[in-house]
């Protein structure tokens, strides 16, 4: 029988309840060998990461007959010891929405119709061909997630920045954690936190940096709750500008102004070294001190061109840079009671509590992003809690395989599976591994994502591929981009399991199959790379984005780039790109730890996974005589770095007099094209709605569910009003979820970015909101 | 496209008559035990009318003593109602 | 297998008919009828016990988490309390083991601070809404809208072919007729049985006739999934 068949399925499910039934009245009666199989109908548990975030939770799958029929945590997964959330649990439900894309299609005078696969791939790799002829290698991009698999990202890097020759990769991580591989990689020199989920079961003290961790990260946040419940002298501190879930269970909720944590991390650091808190030992030890470019633009200029110059500081200028933050005048540009900042500076000082700090899209998504992440590992360095057991600043990631994909295959612009386009070396490595000749390789960089949709408007980017990501739904000022995309002599390819907005502009659409449909690896937040086996069989023609990107390949004549059986191309895939990071600093485990184990922590070394990077007592790569080692920079030291506040890109004014917010809730993940097709979900949340405070509603005269309109410079749009609902924005705020393809709040939204990471600020604009039928905004 | 499962308890004797009258019906699939004196049937059609008309054709068969409704599914898309709720509403 | 006659055969299913419908209800019946709306089939409770005074044989759910006796007014007797079934509360959950969602409305403010202990951390009759809330299985676990959330619409954003798959059987490994019942589902996440098995919220048609015995897995124990039966060669392991 066909897997997909769910009339068959139903058939042997209505004859096997039937047989269950009549042995009840009669033990021991027996039918023919049909009835004995549909009566078994054995469920076997195999494990799969989770398809959603990036906590990365492991689950048991249920498989029976060739469909999933549910979802159990992993009971030996150290990640989520057995407990999911509601997507995890219904996430299999995401996988048989009925209008599954499984044909392959092709635009024909403005209608998408079905056609044989191999058909569109020509077309696809026919299209490739013709725009490189016509306009240049750098005509062609590739635009994928944190959702790839780490193959998937392989064989694109594979074959546009060794066999194209072009480094147009893109993914849509660069919206959601590129301010923490910048910060990282500024404070740091490596990419990826220190410490991992287990610093949960020591820390003391949890500071949540504008982070909604009990709808965001919500398996973690119960792990945070349980540490409590076990301790009742834990405290969690949630600093954010919304009163959300994680306030209410919090032991303190700070809220400061929209954009002034800059100023509040370094008020932090101003207290505890005027109370002499700081650890002068591992300061001496361990740091050094940066400063950069200041004043660096927001990025909204076309072609915008920023790169920061780091130049030396000392102990005595970061004192002295720190005194324009005292508590008095931090308080009065924060909204944070002077006491408040004090009590955070003695939280993070006393040296006898563990601190881990948590943060997010709240500290990324910010137009200085990589200052926010710079100035939260500040706080921890200069009290020196940092890559030990329950002591540490810990960046999470919102996408299953951010981290392992985007960040470790280095599926950005300027990046290599290890290292960047701009250094010789790295390149020369990639074109060894890769067996092509090394000027192949560009050293320069070209667009991020947002400049690469630009390039996309302008015509310098013609022909674009776009990978499990829905931009239609979730660039910044969205209107731009979909224009850009919908021009003649534009050529967009969408590979996605579900109709979107973004298949909505795509010349080719391309089945793919999904998640536990093909074998795959995904890492998460903690550098745990987590392996499943393909579990089902795809619908129709669907195939992983892996192959649909190899098949393209081998049409342009890069076979011999490609050259792995179908059958174990994913082991092989691994075993190349392992190569990359074969060394204590980075080694992956083998393809055959990553089946056996619910995850491998990297750096592995000798079969052991590393818990807590840079310190020598955990991790093999730092040196004994040092203690605490920060391999990734050439002194060894971890930096402190001298990052000012400065203002939002676009602050409230008279004409558009709020703050709008954007981003995500419990029950959906990103854009909804998955979670939205699980009923649970949908149910509990069918749509999207602004939340206003109940101060200005009252003095808007806007009642809860009213319809009103949100206008920015950009878009506006209707959208129902809730006031005291599930989250209280501050008074002077609003916010608005995304995952609703109905309600596109980034039609509103400014695609100002941080000039270092290039990550966009999805939660820093100027609104005002009007009430429909009301004559004159208010 | 209701599809059920029964169990069917023949009157005595008649376990061949009612498999034979079962499995004349369009859409019926009959599955006698090895061991018992007992019919498993399962039903296919492609409407709730269709189902509702078949399933009148079945409880005609006059050699059946009783049967068992053990599995019914209509259409996935109709939603789940919360019966408690509705009882209060 | 010896075969019975079938008039033995037809007794029991006489003798058992009237069970049948509670007992051995295998899998969700939705009806292919013309009303095809789900069937409601919960059993009425009628408490006949003075206000505030608890009823003996309901006392045990209602035990705190160190086991002494938590005294909880069952607060305002009603005669219409309705007590769902045990297919009522399947169709709660979209497979066996997935966390069921919440059948009653959430206010804004329990939505935002889950504050659903009162209710949930020891069960007991709700006047509210004329029933018993349910003890949590895992009172550990405070963020709870994290598995467990209310439906506020009905429609789909999209159809589905998701197919809920059968519901483990009870009963259907008794072979053996009066040994104590082996327990068809996971335990994961549902270590007190009697938050399901015992107290007024527990489905009638598997509550416990017995919750003063608290050791229940002294008697019921778990099916093991696909575990083969234990065999030895005769000359396994022999001498040489």
């Amino acid at each position: 029988m066909s897997v997909w068949d769910r009339r068959e399925f139903l058939r042997r499910t209505a004859l096997g309840s039937a047989a269950a039934a009549a042995s009840s009245l009669v033990p021991g009666v027996t039918f023919g060998s049909e009835v004995a199989a549909a009566q078994t109908q054995a469920v076997e548990w195999r494990k799969a990461p989770c398809r959603f975030c990036g906590t990365g939770c492991g689950l048991l799958i249920g498989i029976s007959e060739g469909r999933a029929v549910g979802v159990r945590g992993d009971p030996d997964s150290p990640v989520n010891r057995g407990v999911c959330c509601v997507k995890g649990y219904h996430s299999v439900q995401a996988l048989y929405g009925r209008d599954r894309i499984q044909r392959a299609m092709v635009r024909r005078n403005g209608r998408l119709v079905e056609v044989p696969l191999e058909e569109a791939l020509d077309l696809v790799a026919r299209r490739l061909r013709e725009t490189i002829d016509q306009h240049g290698k750098d005509a062609v991009a590739m635009y994928g997630s944190g959702q790839w698999t780490i193959p998937d990202g392989y064989a694109a890097m594979k074959l546009f920045k060794g066999g194209i020759g072009t480094n147009n990769v893109e993914a849509n991580a660069r919206l959601c954690m590129a301010s923490a591989v910048t910060g990282f990689m500024t404070s740091f020199g490596l990419d990826e936190p220190m410490g991992c989920y287990e610093d949960i079961d020591h820390a003391d003290v949890f500071v949540l940096w504008g982070n909604n961790m009990a709808e965001m990260h919500p398996v973690l946040f119960s792990r945070i709750l349980e540490r409590r419940r076990l301790d009742p002298q834990v405290r969690i501190i949630d600093l954010a500008t919304r009163t959300t879930r994680t306030s209410y269970a919090s032991d303190r909720s700070v809220l400061f102004q929209p954009q002034t944590d800059l100023a509040l991390a370094n008020g932090i650091c101003h207290e505890i070294i005027r109370s002499g808190w700081y650890d002068a030992g591992f300061v001496q030890d361990h740091v050094s001190f940066k400063s950069g470019r200041t004043r660096p633009g927001y990025g909204l200029e076309e072609r915008f061109q920023f790169t920061d110059e780091p130049r030396d500081a000392d102990w005595e200028e970061y004192v002295s840079f720190l005194e324009d933050y005292t508590p008095d005048r931090v308080a009065e540009l924060t909204g944070v009671p002077a006491d408040e900042i004090r009590y955070l500076a003695s939280l993070y000082g006393d040296p006898s509590k563990k601190v881990v700090s948590y943060w997010c899209m709240g500290v990324n998504q910010h137009v200085r992003g990589t200052w926010m992440n710079n100035l939260i590992y500040n706080i921890h360095l200069l009290v020196g809690k940092i890559s030990e057991p329950g002591n540490g600043p810990f960046s999470l990631t919102g996408q299953p395989s951010a981290c392992g994909t985007v960040r470790e295959v280095g599926t950005l612009t300027h990046a290599l599976p290890h290292g960047v386009v701009s250094d010789a070396a790295a390149r020369e490595r990639a074109a060894e591994i890769w067996q092509v000749p090394v000027d192949r390789i560009p050293e320069r960089p070209t667009h991020d994502t947002v400049q690469m949709f630009r390039a996309l408007d302008r015509g310098d980017v013609r022909f674009m591929w776009i990978q499990v990501t829905n931009p239609m739904v979730s660039l910044p000022k969205l209107a731009r981009y979909r224009e850009g995309a919908l021009k003649d002599d534009r050529f967009v390819v969408v590979s996605d399991v579900y109709p979107t907005p973004t298949t909505d502009v795509a010349d080719v659409v391309l089945p793919s199959a999904m998640w536990i449909e093909r074998e795959g690896m995904f890492g998460n937040s903690e550098r745990r790379t987590q392996h499943w086996d393909q579990l089902l069989e795809p619908p129709g023609d669907c195939v992983s984005d892996t192959w649909q990107i190899i098949e393209v390949a081998r049409r342009l004549g890069f076979d011999d780039l490609f050259p792995w059986r179908r059958e174990d191309h994913v082991q092989r895939i691994w075993e190349e790109y392992t190569r990359f990071h074969d060394s204590p600093r980075h080694r992956m485990g083998t393809y055959e730890e990553l089946r056996s184990r619910p995850g491998v922590m990297w750096p592995v070394v000798e079969g052991r996974e590393t818990k807590w990077r840079y310190n020598a007592d955990y991790d093999p790569a730092a040196d004994p005589e040092l203690g605490f080692d920060f391999y990734g920079t050439p002194d060894h030291r971890a930096r402190i770095w001298l990052r000012p506040y400065e203002p939002a890109a676009e602050e409230p004014d008279e004409e558009f007099p709020f703050w709008l917010s954007t981003g995500r809730v419990l029950e959906h993940w990103h854009t909804g094209s998955m979670t939205r097709r699980v009923p649970v979900l949908h149910q509990a949340m069918p749509r999207a709605y602004v939340e206003i405070n109940v101060e200005d509603a009252r003095e808007l005269n806007i009642r809860d569910r009213d319809l009103v309109r949100l206008v920015s410079r950009r878009g506006s749009m209707e959208i129902q009003a809730r006031v005291d609902y599930r989250g209280q924005p501050a008074p002077g705020q609003v916010f608005v979820p995304f995952f609703d393809e109905a309600y596109l709040v980034n039609e509103l939204t400014l695609d100002a970015f941080c000039p270092i990471s290039r990550e966009p600020d999805y939660k820093k604009c100027a609104v005002r909101i009007e009430v429909p039928g009301r004559t004159g905004s208010p | 496209m209701p599809v059920c499962g029964y169990v069917v308890l023949p009157r005595p004797g008649a376990l061949e008559d009612a498999a034979r009258d079962l499995r004349r019906i369009e859409g019926c699939e009959v599955f006698p035990a090895e061991n018992d004196d007992l019919l498993l049937l399962v039903t296919e059609s492609d409407s709730v009318q269709d189902d509702q008309e078949l399933r009148q054709r079945v409880n005609g068969v006059p050699g059946i003593q009783a049967l068992l409704l053990t599995f019914g599914e209509i259409d996935p898309d109709t939603p789940m109602g919360d019966p408690v709720r509705e009882a209060r509403s | 297998m010896k075969r019975p006659d079938l008039g033995r055969l037809l007794r029991r299913v006489v003798g058992i008919a009237a069970a049948v419908v509670v007992m051995v209800p295998i899998v969700l019946l939705v009806l292919p009828d013309a009303e095809a709306v789900p069937e409601f089939r919960s059993a009425a409770v009628v408490l006949e016990q003075e206000e505030g005074v608890p009823i003996a044989s309901e006392v045990g759910p209602f035990r705190d988490l160190r086991e002494n006796l938590h005294v909880v007014s069952l607060g305002e007797p009603s005669p219409h309390v309705v007590v769902p079934t045990r297919m009522d509360r399947r169709a709660r959950r979209v497979y066996e083991g997935a966390p069921p969602w919440i059948p009653h409305p959430v206010s804004e403010e329990l939505d935002r601070t889950q504050d659903c202990a009162p209710c949930h951390t020891f069960g007991g009759y709700n006047p509210g809404i004329r029933t018993y809330s349910p003890r949590t299985p895992h009172p550990e676990y405070t963020n709870c809208l994290q598995c467990h959330v209310a439906r506020v619409a009905q429609e789909l954003f999209r159809p589905t072919d998701w197919v809920t798959p059968p519901w483990p059987e009870y009963g259907r490994e008794r072979e053996l007729l009066g040994a104590p019942p082996p327990i068809p589902h996971t335990l994961q996440l549902r270590e007190r049985c009697l938050t399901c098995h015992g107290g007024g919220s527990a489905a009638p048609d598997i509550r416990t006739t017995h919750p003063e015995r608290f050791n229940c897995r002294q008697c019921h124990l778990p099916l093991g999934e696909g575990e083969e039966a234990f065999t030895r060669p005769l000359n396994a392991g022999g001498s040489p």
